[in-house]
């Protein structure tokens, strides 16, 4: 029924311009909602952890923490180099393939002890550097020294990966030159502060420059950095990569935003558990307990205290909001060494998807009704939530969700609305119609209670009025068919205008008669004196006609109206497919044996009848008559008007 | 620039070796160089197991005398001879490269490299090994004034370096026999193979 009201060219029409809206607005304002979105993804870093799926930490991570214990212990927050220079001989002697050493020696910070350290990387010969490049022109527009080895890097063609300018800040020249190799630690956090994501590669005078994390992973497996291929900004492939639990080499997409970043599939918040190769600076240089062997093993060493913080070593991140930015480096390390990533799905996917959603939930409004269009449509919502989420936890797919949620939960609000404007439209349509069957009184009791449709009735005493036309059906067999339906149809309206009136119920129309009755409110029972009232204006009513028809030189207009009054049983009545709000008792055939019984113009009641109205109206006996069904005589009676 | 290398076999008889020539391990070679005066001269060589190393450099004999150095006897002589010892091929086969390298300017950024080849370790290395590799390939950039094409020729006939004329062969090959001859202004370099098989 629903399907038929609802105009599908309508719902789509409307759906269209909604959805445009939407992405209009979203284009226009593409960071308004940003804020959410990033508190989505971060949910389902927390739901995956909850649900212990986090990718598990390569053993051949290793982190040296100088933590805030190996600060408290040497009663030292800063350490002298030559601390530091024996720290990478202690890590050294652990023969690892790589130290990706996350600590800047710049040379305006304090020149001394600056050979300790260059020698004890030399000695280590492959230990990891970091700096730091400008991307505006402006702000370091120097070019990159010499030491950092450019040269030997792959040749970039210009626009394949995010543009940097000069060092800002880089180590030692001297470490420069004998580090194994250089890489950019820049981090840029998202509007919130968290950090996600991390840069792979930049281009710098030409030449591709890895990040730290790739710049160590390279060095550990010995892969030759001219292997990447840079297709475009935001793809990148590793040819050979010795990825995977085999080492085997393969080719290893890299699946990256937009900007080139890599969001990191962290393996969870700082914890041993979660970080099993993690040691304490301090307890390398006493070498309590022994030191661990490395071989084969890329070791991060960096300073995770928090008295660190203001050096922005520290920082937010889905799952801890406080974490050493050496493990971000480690974690996305470890996304290439596993080959589990975090893989952006594009924005594509997301339009597509919703389009699909938002057909289904259009469909559903047009074709359903309102308890299967909710759940329809709040099943779409709650299915592609779990899609994102689960996808995420299982595969590391990470499906867009506002673009997908928004437009969906437009169209649901705009089909909903659509769809309650259209029924209550509807509902006054049909309202207006039933109007023309069923009385005003029983179509507001159907309103306020739905339960009235239920088939049964229940027994009341209601009064009965039974109308009839005098001698219709000679008049019927003289007139033109379109003259006795305008008859009808005038004597109908204005009688079912004036039951109505009364708070009467039209039962139903039977020829020329009428059938209707009154019920009374509760225990108050006026349901005769509404019926006598309304019988005497019907009989007005018929005389007005009369003298209508008559100048107009028609059928001289007359009816006989018999009221009774008793017990009978109201309500919905016949078989499911066809009931009737109606009434069945003896009354009812009472009622019609006084009409027929009747004078033209006249109102005949019966006992029961005259004693509810009998202070209200003059009646006056006709003595006892037989009628026909009944074994008793019925005493009768006229009713001649009002008491004066 | 001059340059020339001759191999002995064990019979002990001299011969030219060309560009590319294929040898067996325990071949006697020997380089004999000459360049102009002035010049700074350099004789890198890279192994078949790509290690660097710096076989001759004139800062030596810039910086104290080098008796195989002729030049050193005749501060008037427009050229100076050099020459290497006699290197033995070891059982380390494959490509052995030398790299001659005569220069008008001292290049520094090369000989930085090649010391801190000589300190590196591991992994360090051999970013300095591919840095030589590339400073090699692009020694005129090191220039201030951008240099003339060069050539490279093989003279019809060797002639003999330096002062001493024994050993001299029927065919005129001596220990001391330049084979080849490059030109060029500001640099010259050449790179000589031998196939070590």
């Amino acid at each position: 029924m629903e399907r038929r009201i609802l105009s599908l060219r309508t719902l789509i029409l409307g759906n269209a311009l909604v959805l445009a809206l939407v992405y209009s607005l979203h284009a226009l304002f593409p960071t308004a909602l940003l804020g959410f979105e990033l508190k989505i993804l971060d949910s389902r870093f927390q739901a995956r952890q909850a649900l212990g799926l986090a990718p598990a930490f390569s053993e051949q991570l290793v982190h040296i923490n100088i933590d805030s214990y190996s600060k408290d212990q040497s009663g030292d927050s800063l350490w002298e180099k030559k601390v530091y220079a024996k720290l990478i001989q202690e890590i050294a002697k652990g023969y690892p393939e790589a130290i990706a050493c996350d600590i800047m020696f710049v040379e305006w910070a304090d020149q001394a002890d600056n050979a300790s350290v260059v020698n004890a990387v030399i000695e280590a010969g492959n230990l990891v550097s970091p700096f730091l490049f400008s991307e505006t022109a402006d702000a370091a527009s120097q070019p990159p020294p010499q030491a950092m080895g450019l040269t030997i890097n792959p040749r970039l063609a210009p626009g394949s990966a995010r543009h940097a300018t000069g060092v800002l800040v880089g180590p030692i020249e001297d470490l420069m030159e004998h580090s194994a190799g250089l890489g950019f630690v820049n981090l840029s956090p998202d509007a919130d502060g968290v950090i996600r994501r991390v840069p792979v590669v930049v281009e710098m005078s030409g030449a591709l420059v890895p990040s730290f994390f790739l710049q160590a992973l390279a060095i550990q497996l010995d892969y030759d950095l001219e292997n990447i291929s840079l297709v475009d900004r935001s793809h990148i492939i590793l040819r050979d990569f010795p990825a995977g639990s085999s080492g085997s080499p393969r080719d290893l997409p890299l699946p990256l935003d937009e900007d080139g970043n890599l969001i990191v599939n962290f393996s969870g918040p700082l914890s041993l558990k979660n970080y099993p190769h993690s040691y304490s600076a301090w307890d390398l240089l006493k070498k309590t307990p022994a030191r661990p062997d490395f071989s084969g093993k890329l070791v991060f060493l960096a300073d995770t205290s928090p008295q660190n913080s203001q050096y922005g070593d520290i920082s937010p991140m889905p799952l801890d909001n406080a974490f050493p930015r050496a493990y971000i480096w480690s974690n996305a390390a470890n996304s290439l060494l596993a080959g589990a990533f975090v893989t952006p799905v594009g924005y594509g996917f997301g339009v597509i998807t919703a389009l699909l959603l938002c057909t289904l939930v259009v469909l559903a409004a047009w074709r359903f009704n309102t308890v299967w269009f909710g759940v329809i449509s709040l099943g779409s919502l709650v299915f592609y939530s779990a899609i994102a989420f689960g996808s995420f936890a299982v595969a590391g797919w990470l499906l867009p969700v506002l673009s997908v949620l928004l437009p969906l939960v437009g169209v649901y609000l705009f089909s909903s609305i659509y769809r309650y404007a259209q029924l209550e439209h509807y509902e006054g349509v049909l309202e207006g119609s039933l109007k023309s069957y069923l009385s005003p009184v029983l179509m507001d009791r159907i309103k306020s209670d739905p339960g009235l449709l239920k088939l049964g009735g229940n027994r009341k005493r209601i009064t009965v009025l039974f109308s009839d036309i005098v001698d219709f059906t000679s008049f019927s067999d003289q007139a033109d068919p379109q003259e006795i339906q305008d008859v009808l149809e005038t004597h109908f309206s204005d009688a079912a205008s004036i039951i109505f009136a009364e708070d009467g119920i039209v039962d139903k129309y039977l020829g020329d008669g009428i059938l209707a009755f009154f019920e009374n409110d509760g225990e108050n029972l006026t349901s005769a004196v509404r019926a006598t009232r309304c019988a005497l204006r019907m009989q007005e009513r018929a005389i007005e006609l009369d003298r209508l028809y008559r100048s107009q030189n028609r059928f001289p207009f007359a009816i006989r109206i018999g009221l009774a009054t008793g017990y009978a049983s109201v309500g919905n009545i016949g078989p499911a497919e066809k009931i009737d709000y109606t009434v069945i008792g003896s009354v009812v055939n009472l009622a019609s044996r006084l009409q027929s019984g009747g004078e033209p113009g006249s109102v005949v009641i019966e006992k029961d009848t005259g004693f509810f109205i009998k202070d209200k109206y003059h009646i006056t006996s006709l003595g006892q008559r037989a009628l026909k069904g009944f074994a008793d005589p019925v005493e009768v009676y006229v009713v001649d008007g009002s008491q004066a | 620039m001059r340059y020339g290398f001759v191999g002995k076999h064990e019979d002990h008889a001299l011969f030219v070796i060309d560009e590319g020539a294929p040898l067996k391990s325990g071949v006697r070679v020997k380089l004999n160089f000459e360049y102009p005066a002035g010049a700074w001269l350099y004789v890198c060589y890279l192994s078949s197991n790509g290690i660097y190393s710096l076989l001759f450099t004139s800062i030596a004999y810039r910086d104290i005398s080098s008796l195989s150095l002729t030049s050193a006897q005749d501060t008037d002589a427009e050229s100076v001879y050099g020459s290497l010892g006699w290197l033995t091929l070891d059982q380390n086969t494959g490509t052995e490269t030398f790299f001659l390298i005569a220069s008008v300017e001292r290049l520094q950024v090369f000989e930085k490299l090649i010391s801190n080849y000589d300190r590196a370790n591991g992994k360090s290395r051999k970013r300095f090994a591919k840095r030589i590799s590339q400073a090699l390939e692009n020694l005129p950039s090191q220039l201030a004034e951008a240099p003339n094409i060069q050539f490279v020729k093989r003279l019809e006939k060797p002639v003999i370096g330096g002062a001493t004329f024994r050993e001299l062969t029927d065919d005129g090959l001596s220990e001391h026999s330049l084979s080849h001859e490059a030109t060029g202004t500001h640099i010259i370099h050449v790179a000589f193979t031998i196939d070590h098989q």
